[in-house]
């Protein structure tokens, strides 16, 4: 599996936690920003956290890798450093 | 001497960056800007890959602007029409500037009296206003003798209406815009829009044109002749030509991609921008406190002298560019570390240009080499521009910004000390030197040495322009989601109902987002600062809970902005180092932002907390005092919040899981239940690394928090002693709000004992927000405020997720706290809640749409239609060849048209019907055609009664006509005929059907009005305007601001067109009328210059309104909003009941409109009515006989007693009129007529301001009307009485009673033989007995016929039963009242 193609995974997961708000005109891409970009509420985020550990299984440990992260991290945090995370576990 | 010269202040538009931050944001993240031309800019047919014609370009890639691009020409006190006929760069170049100077903390006053220049690089290339100049001018002949050169047998008319088509679409040029056509306008513009008095000029020196520029402006300063200059450069809209020339040079990149210094690089991409600096004298500047960006050393240019081309660039003379550059500059040339390049990409350019780079810098420390046109192309002039803010924003920052599509750098750059990044690095040296190269055609060479000044300073996050606080808001309401998708697709914004829609930063593409929502007629709150509620969580009974959030690990609230703008005080530990810091800073955040609150006219209807929000809200409640909780928090020193050694951990799970990951563990509790996914644990630091363990592995986020304290868990317990204290202390006041506890998931108690035992449980209990949202919800609260900054809104959203409730904060790190503060106002607009978004909405001026595109004209399929019949004509065409090709043409286009008719003719639809709703909510602007106007403010508009004028129909039944048959323009209408008026309140939903005959359309309103409407391609020529001057004009008695003012038209503003008003003689009366923005209001404001001059013109009868019009013929499309349109009016006659004139419209010299026998009816008004029914509130209809008013309908001329009733009754008493029968309703409305004028005469008397008969509400009751709204409490009582369409009505502060009783019809049983012995002999006396009885007995409530006598008195003085009554003839009555 590609970067690009786990970046449309997480896309799909995005998608699905934003619901109702989400519109087509919104790109989910590598250096979109969860915070600035999306807009991704911390609550949401955690929604978003259950999907991905969800799909990837176990040998992904995004939980605890998320949990390990600064809060400003995770505020700063873009889909690609998730992309390139998911794929640091391969 | 001072040399250095300071960059004070920058702005830019480049592609993919409408302003400074975002083009620094996209230089340092290396984002490639690069994008197609769209056929908005030059026509597909233009792009051919495998060509060489010179009409053809064999890329299309390149740098843009937007397409369009929105101008605010009002900001800038330029004409709409000037702006739209200029051209685009010009407008453009004054906004940069004006950014620049902005940027540079220059204002107005501050320039006034300074020297300020303005030196732009602008080259001499076509641009969209010399191409439609060029169009309007040489190109419509052009295409006219050929029309004519070869087809000689065409009807000359039809060659006239071709050009003359061409050069309508061309688009505007006149007097008015030919000087913006202007090249050097758009340095001088600058200097003229911005005042200012230094030289300003354009230079043009091909690419090198800004940085000679700014080698014009360096000097200028030097020699002190200027305190400012503005320089940069300019190159916008590139023409198709100007493509041209580089595609036949072979400059362009066949690959698209400016790959500068890379081996396969092939070539340019034309980019398009405008860049300035604002400069001043480096002492002058750091004098004055300037903002420094970087300080020029040194500038020098050189030409290439004789090379053997001007095409090729020559190193020689770049070398003595640089050279020249660096000695002026006196700079170590071992500290560069930049070279911003020029970089064409091209082979021969990128080669020169590293060997004068070698040649000039030879070895030495290792520098980056970039190239910005690798993310933005070739912006030509500007090209100096846009490399030198590269570089001064990068020694600025301290950023070696990359370069892009440099995969594999060219072999000689291996050689030199530079290198070619792909990723921005930190430029740390303390010395940060930079250079910027721009080498132009013709060999002019230029070089900018540039310096920091001072340390780097850290980019501030760049806010996109939705997280502005000036970002444009639309915002839009209405009854109904239909009817605000109706408002929304009109372009409008306004209106009132319940349901709302608010946009910042209104995009066409962001408006198509919001769309979206509004289809689906959900609520869309708030995600892309967009907001729609179908109909408003407040508007529907929901409240509104203010929620203080409490300390969180993320506390960065910007807050400067707002103090700014509401005058405020800001906080002082909004950059807190502890946790007793960031408990004082989260406390006087939320005193602050509900202090900003609170300005906006918003307020909760209940409050809440989490944790030491709960302090707040007490103080916001009134609970406790400010200066009590400043003294607790000035004692709280470092150390009060916190419990060694207890860590908190949020854990995303709600308290179920979170339960049983603490099970078994000690000395750990959850301290928060903050909403379904996140509870806060509390504990030992042990028990919490168990507990944090078992949460990660059963998959749950669990985050240990950066601070230490065991607040809301048994572990604070040892440390609530200072708190009690404290809180012992304080005087503690009932709330004068509801505010409710999370510890107990009540309302606080009132008593303070009480209340002080529930702050120390609050610190030893968990908090149980979950279960306090939950609550608030069932207790009817919808939108929840965040007083603060924080995540309560998140937890809001996760607790009731699904149940309709708006969850939104004040204040959000990632904007400006201004920003959010507007972006709440809107979401509380929208919900319905009060607000006044005005107070944070910037006020703008309407935008013009700059086009910065010149594509092909067409003309639309209509016209060749034309062209084939007449070329018919051609074959009588004398010469052989001609003859033969006329024959050729004629036979190909008959073919043509013949099979494009039948085909239209199967195809066309025949009939067209659709629905309208209109109320004033569709309609805002109908507000302002109500006939009868009503006090400011009065909040029923059928009182107004809102009606479709007369015109506005006419343009409904139009655009009928334009649905059945798109694309062709009406061009004549005729058999008018309105049926009845089409009043708008209540709502109403009417039929339009359009039907096609030939050229001839039918259209009608069902129901209401139908017309035929001649259709055509396209308009007709217009013939001249042909009214002769009026014979002996003179000035009509009111002018334009009375006519309104006082009433002689009852429209409102948006319906008020007239400028001018006059001059006028008995034979007509003209006017100018500036183009209002209600539909069809330009014809109406015609038709009330014919209405006015009946109203000058005659005294009686002066109200008329339009019934007809037998022919209306349009030349052109209608006039824009705004244009002052000159109306021209002859009478054809006046009679009894009517009125008719000719008119004509005349639109910059040119007839637009011409009308036909306008007919007016003239409606029976008597001067008396006439100033009633304009000025209510200061005249009556009754006459005033001092102890009463009398109403005899008789006297007066009146259209109808329809308009008396609007004219007199609220909407409450017109229901109970018309609910009391055909022979009540008459003697309903006389009597409210007299009793009205009889309390507001009264009322007048005791000095209370002019009243308006609606505001005299009455009860239903016919006999004893009781007075009601906020007048039943003054104690006025009002007596009627009524008799064959007379009334008299007396108001008394006492209990009043009046008669009027016929002379010659008395009823006998009311009078004996002793009530006659009282007069002597009068032929009245019978009347007088009846009438003082009616008075007696309606003061004593009893029969008057058996129970009473007279008792004394006379003729004029009765008194019956003790009731002493007063008599007076009136007519052929006699009213009678008593006084007591």
């Amino acid at each position: 599996m590609s970067r690009e193609d786990t970046l449309q995974i997480l896309a799909g997961f995005i998608r699905d936690v934003i619901g109702d708000e989400w519109d087509d005109d919104m790109e989910v891409a590598f250096d979109t920003s969860f915070s600035d970009d999306l807009e991704l509420e911390s609550i949401e985020f955690v929604a978003l956290a259950e999907s991905v550990q969800a799909h990837f299984g176990d040998h992904v440990d995004f939980v605890g890798w998320i949990s390990n992260l600064e809060l400003d991290q995770i505020i700063a945090l873009t889909v690609g450093e998730v992309v390139d995370f998911v794929e640091s576990c391969r | 001497m001072e040399r250095g010269v300071a960059v004070i202040g920058l702005g830019c538009v480049f592609p993919g960056a409408p302003d400074v931050a975002s083009y620094w944001r996209n230089i340092k993240g290396g984002v490639d800007c690069v994008s197609e031309a769209s056929d908005a800019r030059w026509d597909g047919e233009f792009y051919d890959p495998n060509s060489k014609a010179v009409d053809r370009v064999y890329s299309r890639r390149g740098g843009f602007l937007p397409d369009v691009m929105p101008f605010e020409a009002g900001r800038f006190g330029i004409m709409p029409v000037a702006a739209e006929g200029a051209e685009p760069d010009q407008l453009l170049a004054l906004k940069v500037a004006a950014d620049a100077l902005d940027d540079a903390g220059l204002d107005r006053e501050s320039l006034a009296n300074q020297r300020v220049g303005v030196i732009l690089g602008r080259g001499g290339y076509l641009t969209p206003g010399l191409v439609r100049l060029n169009r309007k001018v040489r190109e419509a002949g052009q295409l006219a003798s050929i029309l004519r050169e070869l087809a000689p047998g065409l009807d000359p008319a039809v060659v006239e209406t071709i050009k003359a088509r061409f050069q309508d679409e061309a688009g505007a040029y006149g007097p008015d815009t030919a000087i913006g056509l202007v090249p050097n306008l758009a340095a001088s513009r600058i200097a003229n829009r911005l005042d200012l008095n230094g030289p300003a000029y354009t230079v043009d020196a091909a690419c090198a044109s800004a940085l000679i520029a700014v080698e014009h402006a360096v000097r200028e300063l030097r020699d002190g002749r200027c305190d400012v200059v503005i320089a940069g450069g300019v190159h916008v809209s590139p023409d198709i030509t100007f493509w041209s020339v580089f595609a036949q040079l072979g400059a362009l990149s066949r690959s698209g991609t400016l790959a500068a210094f890379d081996q396969g690089a092939d070539g340019l991409v034309i980019g398009e921008g405008i860049g300035m600096l604002a400069l001043k004298r480096l002492d002058r500047a750091e004098a004055d406190g300037d903002k420094i960006y970087a300080v020029l050393r040194g500038v020098g240019s050189a030409s290439d002298g004789r090379a053997a081309s001007v095409m090729v660039p020559r190193v020689a003379g770049q070398v003595l560019a640089l050279e020249r550059a660096w000695q002026d500059a006196g700079v170590d040339r071992d500290a560069l570390g930049l070279v911003e390049a020029h970089g064409t990409g091209t082979n021969a350019g990128d080669r020169a240009e590293l060997r004068t780079l070698t040649e000039v810098f030879g070895e030495g420390p290792e520098a980056v080499l970039g190239s910005v046109k690798t993310m933005i192309g070739h912006t030509m002039p500007a090209a100096g521009a846009a490399g030198l803010i590269k570089a001064v924003l990068a020694v600025h920052h301290g950023v070696l910004p990359p370069s892009l599509h440099c995969d594999n750098p060219r072999a000689e750059l291996e050689a030199t000390r530079f290198s070619v990044i792909g990723k921005a690095k930190p430029w740390s040296s303390p010395q940060r030197v930079a250079a910027v190269n721009a080498f132009g055609f013709g060999g002019i060479n230029a070089h900018v040495v540039l310096e920091g000044h001072g340390d780097a300073v850290a980019v501030p996050r760049a806010l996109k322009p939705i997280d502005a606080a000036d970002a444009l808001v639309l915002r839009l309401a209405a009854a109904t989601p239909e009817a605000l998708l109706v408002a929304l697709d009109a372009g409008r914004s306004g209106g009132e109902g319940p349901c709302r829609l608010a946009v910042v930063d209104p995009t066409p593409k962001r408006i198509a987002r919001a769309r979206k929502a509004v289809v689906r007629g959900e609520a869309w709150r708030g995600r892309g600062a967009i907001w729609f509620s179908p109909s408003g969580l407040v508007s529907a009974g929901g409240k509104v809970a203010w929620m203080f959030p409490g300390i969180e690990a993320q506390f960065a609230p910007e807050v400067a902005s707002v103090a700014e703008h509401f005058g405020l005080e800001p906080p002082v530990h909004t950059a807190p180092t502890d946790l007793e810091q960031t408990g004082r800073g989260v406390v006087e955040l939320g005193r602050f932002l509900d202090a900003a609150l609170r300005r906006l006219g918003c307020a909760p209807d209940l409050v809440l907390g989490h944790s030491i929000g709960e302090w707040s809200g007490m103080m916001a409640t009134g609970m406790l005092s400010n200066a009590e909780v400043d003294a607790f928090l000035e004692a709280a020193g470092p150390g009060t919040l916190e419990v060694p050694g207890v860590l908190f951990a949020a854990a995303g799970c709600g308290v179920g899981q979170a339960r049983e990951a603490i099970a078994g563990l000690e000395d750990i509790a959850i301290s928060h239940d903050n909403c379904l996914h996140q509870v806060i644990l509390c504990g030992e630091q042990d028990s919490v690394s168990v507990a944090r363990e078992r949460l990660i592995d059963a998959g749950v986020i669990c985050q240990v928090l950066p601070f230490k304290s065991g607040f809301h868990s048994a572990l604070f317990a040892d440390y609530v002693e200072p708190h009690r204290k404290h809180f012992a202390d304080f005087d503690l006041k009932p709330a004068a709000l509801p505010l409710w506890s999370a510890t107990t998931v009540e309302r606080y108690p009132d008593a303070p004992d009480a209340i002080r035992d529930l702050v120390i449980r609050h610190l030893v209990e968990p908090l149980r927000y979950t279960e306090l949202v939950q609550r608030l919800f069932a207790e009817g609260a919808r939108v929840f405020v965040q007083v603060g900054t924080g995540s309560l809104t998140g937890f809001v959203d996760d607790t009731l997720a699904g149940e309709p409730h708006l969850a939104v904060s004040a204040n959000e790190p990632r904007r400006s706290g201004l920003a959010q503060l507007r972006n709440l106002a809107l979401a509380l607009w929208v919900e319905g809640a009060d607000v006044e978004v005005d107070a944070l909405v910037p006020k703008r001026g309407p935008t013009v749409d700059l086009a910065l595109g010149a594509p092909l004209l067409t003309l639309g399929p209509d016209l060749r239609g034309r062209l084939s019949a007449s070329t018919a004509v051609a074959t009588t065409d004398d010469s052989p060849v001609m003859s033969a090709f006329g024959d050729a043409l004629s036979a190909l286009s008959r073919s043509g048209a013949d099979v494009l008719e039948a085909y239209r003719e199967r195809s066309a639809p025949k009939r067209w019907s659709g629905s309208r709703t209109l109320s004033v909510h569709t309609d805002p602007a109908l507000w302002d055609h109500s006939f009868f106007p009503q006090p400011p403010g009065w909040s029923t508009p059928s009182d107004g009664h809102p009606v479709v004028p007369m015109t506005m129909t006419i343009e409904l039944l139009l655009d009928a006509a334009r649905q059945l048959v798109p694309g062709w323009v009406v061009v004549e209408a005729t058999e008018l005929q309105a049926f009845k008026w089409l009043v708008v309140e209540p709502e109403i939903t009417v039929e339009l059907v359009a039907e096609r005959d030939g050229d001839w359309v039918r259209a009608s309103i069902t129901d209401y009005a139908e017309i035929r409407l001649r259709m055509a391609p396209a308009f007709p020529a217009a013939p001249a305007p042909a009214f002769d001057a009026l014979p002996s004009p003179r000035s009509t008695p009111v002018d334009a601001v009375q006519l309104y003012q006082e009433r002689w038209m009852f429209h409102g503003p948006r319906y008020q067109g007239i400028t001018t008003l006059g001059p006028m003689d008995d034979s007509g009366i003209e006017g100018i009328i500036t183009a209002p923005e209600g539909l069809g209001s330009l014809l109406d404001n015609a038709g009330q210059i014919l209405g006015y001059w009946l109203m000058a013109a005659e005294d009686l009868d002066q109200l008329a309104m339009p019934v007809g019009m037998d022919l209306i013929e349009w030349f052109e499309d209608h006039p824009p909003i705004g244009a002052e349109v000159l109306c021209r009016v002859r009478i054809l006659g006046v009679d009894d009941s009517s009125l008719a004139a000719d008119l004509e419209l005349v639109y910059e010299g040119r007839l637009w409109c011409r009308i036909r026998n306008w007919v007016d009816h003239r409606f029976e008004t008597d001067p008396h009515v006439w100033a009633v029914m304009r000025q209510p509130e200061h005249h009556m209809l009754s006459v005033d006989r001092g102890a009463y008013r009398i109403f005899d309908e008789s006297a007066h001329r009146a259209p109808s007693r329809d308009w008396l009733m609007r004219r007199y009754l609220g909407e409450s008493e017109r229901a109970a009129m018309l609910a009391s029968g055909p022979r009540g309703q008459r003697r309903f409305l006389d009597d409210r007529i007299a009793a009205k004028d009889a309390v507001r005469f009264r009322l007048h008397a005791d000095g209370v301001p002019p009243l308006f008969p609606v505001e005299v509400p009455l009860g239903p009751d016919l006999d004893t009307p009781v007075l009601g709204g906020p007048l039943a409490a003054t104690g006025w009582q009002v007596a009627v009485a009524h008799d064959a369409g007379v009334s008299v009505a007396r108001a008394s502060d006492g209990s009043g009673a009046i008669a009027l009783v016929p002379v010659e019809t008395v009823d006998e049983g009311f009078v004996s033989a002793g009530d006659l012995s009282f007069f002597d002999g009068a032929p009245d006396a019978a009347a007088r007995v009846q009438a003082a009885k009616t008075v007696a007995a309606q003061r004593r409530g009893a029969d008057p016929r058996s129970l009473l006598a007279i008792e004394g008195g006379d003729a004029d003085h009765l008194v019956v039963d003790g009731i002493s009554v007063k008599l007076v003839r009136e007519g052929a009555h006699i009213v009678a009242w008593s006084e007591t």
